[in-house]
C-alpha cells in the first residue's frame, strides 16, 4: 500500500514539473510568435507603403511628364495609328458560328488553321512588344 | 554515587536522559510553520483569492489594441486612389524628458518648431504624453531617434496617401488625422472603408513581452476596399484638359464629366480649381467644391434636344418641319426673345445646329406645359441624382401648373431651371441609348445598365442626327470634332444670375455630347464659367476640351475610329503578308 503511495506520488511530482515546463515552453513560444506576427503586421504595412510609392511613381501625370520632357514621346492619334485587321477575332467569330453550323468547320482546310494559328502568335508577339515599349516609359 | 565505581566506559552526557517533551516540543513547531504555510496557501489560493488575482492581474495583464486597417480605394482598373500607409509620429513625455538645453534645441531644429513652441509642450511637467509633430517622414523619425533624447518617442500612425493628386481630389475626398472620411467618396462610404479596431488581452513578463494571450475581447474588422468606376487615366487627361481651358479663358472655372454609355459608370469627374489631398493646408471653398454635382446652374441651349425631341415624339414636328424663325425675334408678353443670328426659315434640324432660340420657342409653345416638365422630371432635372455623394443637389424645377408662357418659352431654351452638370449628362443619355434613361454609378459594375425608356429609339436616333450637325460646319461647336471619331453635343452658353437679375457680361459656356455618334460609347459634359478672355460661347470655350477628352478617352477605351483618316505617317509601313 504504501509503495503504491510513494509511486503516486512521484507521479504527481513529475506531473507538476511537466507542467511547469510546458507552461514555460507556451510562454517562451508565445512569445516568439507575437514577436513574429508584429513583424508580420509591419511588413505587410511597409508593402502597403511600398505599393502607394510605386502608385504614385507611376500616375499619369508623371508618365506623361518623362514620355514627353524626357523621352521626347507624343500622344499618338488616329493619324499616326495603323489599325491592323486582327485575324484572331475573325478566328473567334468563325468558331462561335461553327458552333452554331458545326458543318461549316469541316470546309476550313487544315492549312487556313494552321496560317490562323500563326497570324494568333504574330499577333501576340507584337502585342508583347508594345507591352515592352509601354513599360519603357515609366522608369 | 561510588568515587572508586567510576566508570570509565560510559559516558555521563551519554548517560543523562533527555526529556521527551523537548523532541515533541521541535516536531510540533515544524508542524507549526508547515500549518502556517498551508493557512496562507489556503487564505491566498482560497479565501482571499479573488483580491491577489486582481493584484496579479493590474500588475501583468494588458488590454492591448488590434489594428485594423481602412479599406483602399482603387479606381476601375486596379490602380490607387487613396490608401492608408503607417507613418511615425514624435511624441513627447514631459514628466521624464532630458531638458538639457543643447538637445532641445537640436530637437527644435530638426522638427522644426521654434523653441518657446517646443518650451510650451514640454512645460507641464506632470504631463506623460503630448504630441511633437504627427505623420512625419520616416527619415526625420530616425533623426529624432538618433538624438537618443530620454522622454522622445516615435509612435505609428495611420495616414492616407492619395497618389493621384489633385485629379481625382473631388471625387475622392479625404480623410482627416483621426482617419475618418471628410468629403467625396470617403466621407459617403466611411461605413464601409472604415476598419474598426479590435482588443485582446494579454499577459505580459517583466520584460514586457506578450506571453500568453488571453483571448480576444472584439475581433477587429479590416474596412472594405472600394472599387470606383473612374478610370484614373481618363480622369488624369480630363481634368488636364479642363484645367488649361480654364487658365486659357481666365474663366473662374469649370467642371468636366465622362460617362460610359454601356455601363452607366462615371468614368471622369473633375472640376477646376482643385486641391492636393495629401496637404491640405490653406484650402479655399471655391477648391473643395464638387462643382459638377454641388453646382446648379440655368443649363441654356443645352435643353433644347430635350424639347425638340418631345416634339418629334407628340408629334408635333419631324426632323424636316420647317420652322420660321424671321429676323431671329420673337415678341412675348413684353418680352423678346433673341437669336444670335436671323436664321430666316430653318428646318427642325437646323434649329439645333444653329441653336435657334426662337425656333425651339415655337415649338415648345405647341405643347402643354405638363409634357415638358413631364419629361423634364423624367429625365432628372429637380431631383436628386441617385448617386452616393455629400452635397449633391436637386437643382430647381417648379411645378407646371405654376407655369406662366413666357417661362415655358425661356425654359425651352434653359432659362428659368436649374441643374447640375451631372443631371445635364445624365439626361443626354436618353439619346446615347436609344431613348432609354440609365441610372448612373460611380462604382464599377461589370453588367450593362438597364433603362427606362423615355422617348423611341427612332426618335433619339433622330436627335443624335441634329446634335451630329452641330459639329458639323454650319454649326455651333465645329471646335468639338475629333479626329477619327464622329461626335455630336450641344453647345449652350448662360447668363450668369446674381443676385436678382442676369449680369450682362457673365457667361458660362457648356458642351454635352456624343461619341461616336452612330452607336455612342460615352457622354462628355463640360462646363467653363465664366470665361473671361473674349470668347465665351460654349462652342468655343468648352466644346475644344470635349473634344480632347473624347479623343484621349476612345482611345483608352480601345475603339476604333469610325470615320477615315488622312494617315500622317511618313514612313510607308511594309505591306505584312499574313
Amino acid at each position: 500500500m504504501s509503495r503504491l503511495n510513494v509511486l503516486l506520488l512521484i507521479a504527481v511530482m513529475a506531473s507538476a514539473f511537466y507542467l511547469v515546463k510546458t507552461q514555460y515552453d507556451s510562454r517562451r513560444l508565445y512569445t516568439e510568435f507575437d514577436r513574429s506576427r508584429s513583424e508580420a503586421r509591419n511588413l505587410e504595412l511597409e508593402r502597403e507603403r511600398l505599393e502607394v510609392e510605386r502608385r504614385s511613381q507611376g500616375t499619369s501625370l508623371r508618365v506623361e511628364k518623362v514620355a514627353k520632357e524626357e523621352l521626347h514621346m507624343r500622344s499618338v492619334t488616329p493619324a499616326i495609328t495603323q489599325y491592323v485587321y486582327r485575324p484572331l477575332d475573325d478566328a473567334a467569330q468563325a468558331s462561335q458560328q461553327g458552333k452554331s453550323k458545326p458543318n461549316s468547320t469541316d470546309s476550313k482546310t487544315p492549312s487556313q488553321a494552321t496560317l490562323n494559328q500563326q497570324d494568333a502568335q504574330k499577333v501576340k508577339q507584337s502585342e508583347s512588344e508594345a507591352m515592352q515599349v509601354a513599360k519603357g516609359v515609366a522608369p | 554515587m561510588n568515587r572508586k565505581g567510576v566508570q570509565y566506559n560510559s559516558s555521563p552526557l551519554l548517560a543523562s536522559k533527555t526529556p521527551v517533551w523537548r523532541s515533541q516540543f521541535i516536531v510540533a513547531m515544524i508542524a507549526l510553520g508547515f500549518l502556517g504555510l498551508l493557512v496562507r496557501a489556503a487564505y491566498v489560493q482560497v479565501i482571499d483569492n479573488a483580491f491577489f488575482q486582481h493584484q496579479g492581474n493590474v500588475r501583468f495583464l494588458r488590454t492591448q489594441d488590434i489594428p485594423a486597417d481602412r479599406g483602399k480605394i482603387l479606381d476601375r482598373n486596379g490602380a490607387i486612389l487613396a490608401s492608408s500607409v503607417s507613418v511615425p509620429s514624435i511624441f513627447v513625455s514631459p514628466e521624464d524628458v532630458d531638458r538639457t538645453p543643447e538637445k532641445l534645441k537640436a530637437l527644435a531644429k530638426l522638427i522644426d518648431m521654434p523653441m518657446a513652441e517646443l518650451q510650451n509642450r514640454i512645460k507641464d511637467d506632470e504631463k506623460g504624453f503630448v504630441w511633437l509633430r504627427r505623420m512625419v517622414d520616416e527619415n526625420l523619425a530616425q533623426q529624432v531617434m538618433a538624438l537618443k533624447m530620454k522622454g522622445i518617442g516615435i509612435r505609428k500612425e495611420y495616414k492616407r496617401i492619395y497618389p493621384e493628386g489633385e485629379a481625382v481630389a473631388h471625387v475622392v475626398g479625404f480623410t482627416n488625422i483621426e482617419n475618418q472620411g471628410q468629403e467625396g467618396v470617403e466621407l459617403t462610404f466611411e461605413n464601409q472603408l472604415a476598419g474598426h479596431i479590435g482588443y485582446r488581452r494579454v499577459l505580459k513578463n517583466r520584460l514586457g513581452e506578450n506571453v500568453e494571450d488571453m483571448g480576444e475581447i472584439k475581433a477587429p474588422i479590416d474596412g472594405q476596399d472600394l472599387q470606383l468606376s473612374i478610370d484614373s487615366k481618363i480622369q488624369f487627361f480630363a481634368y488636364e484638359k479642363l484645367k488649361a481651358a480654364v487658365q486659357d479663358h481666365k474663366a473662374q472655372a469649370g467642371s468636366v464629366i465622362v460617362l460610359d454609355v454601356r455601363s452607366g459608370e462615371v468614368l471622369a469627374l473633375a472640376n477646376y480649381p482643385s486641391f492636393s489631398p495629401n496637404s491640405r493646408a490653406n484650402l479655399s471653398f471655391a477648391q473643395l467644391r464638387n462643382r459638377a454635382l454641388t453646382d446648379t446652374f440655368e443649363p441654356g441651349s443645352t435643353m433644347k434636344p430635350l424639347v425638340i425631341s418631345l416634339g418629334l415624339e407628340k408629334g408635333i414636328v419631324t426632323p424636316d418641319t420647317i420652322i420660321q424663325t424671321g429676323t431671329g425675334h420673337l415678341s412675348m408678353a413684353g418680352f423678346t426673345i433673341n437669336d444670335d443670328s436671323p436664321n430666316g426659315a430653318i428646318s427642325v434640324r437646323q434649329v439645333i445646329q444653329k441653336s435657334s432660340n426662337v425656333g425651339t420657342v415655337k415649338i415648345s409653345l405647341q405643347m402643354p406645359p405638363k409634357d415638358l416638365w413631364e419629361i423634364f422630371t423624367q429625365v432628372g432635372f429637380g431631383q436628386k441624382p441617385q448617386v452616393p455623394f455629400p452635397g449633391a443637389v436637386s437643382g430647381k424645377l417648379r411645378a407646371y401648373k405654376t407655369w406662366r408662357p413666357i417661362e415655358q418659352a425661356t425654359m425651352s431654351y434653359g432659362y428659368g431651371l436649374s441643374v447640375s452638370l451631372f443631371q445635364l449628362a445624365h439626361a443626354y443619355t436618353i439619346f446615347a441609348r436609344d431613348g432609354q434613361l440609365i441610372p448612373l454609378t460611380l462604382l464599377k459594375r461589370d453588367e450593362p445598365a438597364q433603362g427606362v425608356r423615355v422617348i423611341s429609339e427612332k426618335h433619339a436616333s433622330d436627335v443624335r442626327e441634329m446634335l451630329h450637325l452641330v459639329t458639323s460646319p454650319g454649326g455651333t461647336a465645329p471646335k468639338a470634332q475629333t479626329m477619327g471619331y464622329s461626335v455630336g453635343g450641344k453647345t449652350g452658353t448662360a447668363h450668369k444670375l446674381e443676385g436678382s437679375g442676369y449680369t450682362g457680361h457673365k457667361y458660362r459656356g457648356f458642351f454635352v455630347g456624343l461619341a461616336p455618334i452612330e452607336n455612342p460609347r460615352i457622354i462628355v459634359a463640360v462646363m467653363i464659367d465664366e470665361p473671361s478672355d473674349g470668347f465665351y460661347f460654349g462652342g468655343d470655350t468648352a466644346a475644344p476640351v470635349f473634344s480632347q477628352t473624347v479623343q484621349q478617352t476612345l482611345r483608352v477605351m480601345g475603339v476604333q475610329p469610325d470615320m477615315t483618316v488622312k494617315p500622317q505617317v511618313v514612313a510607308k509601313v511594309e505591306a505584312e503578308t499574313y
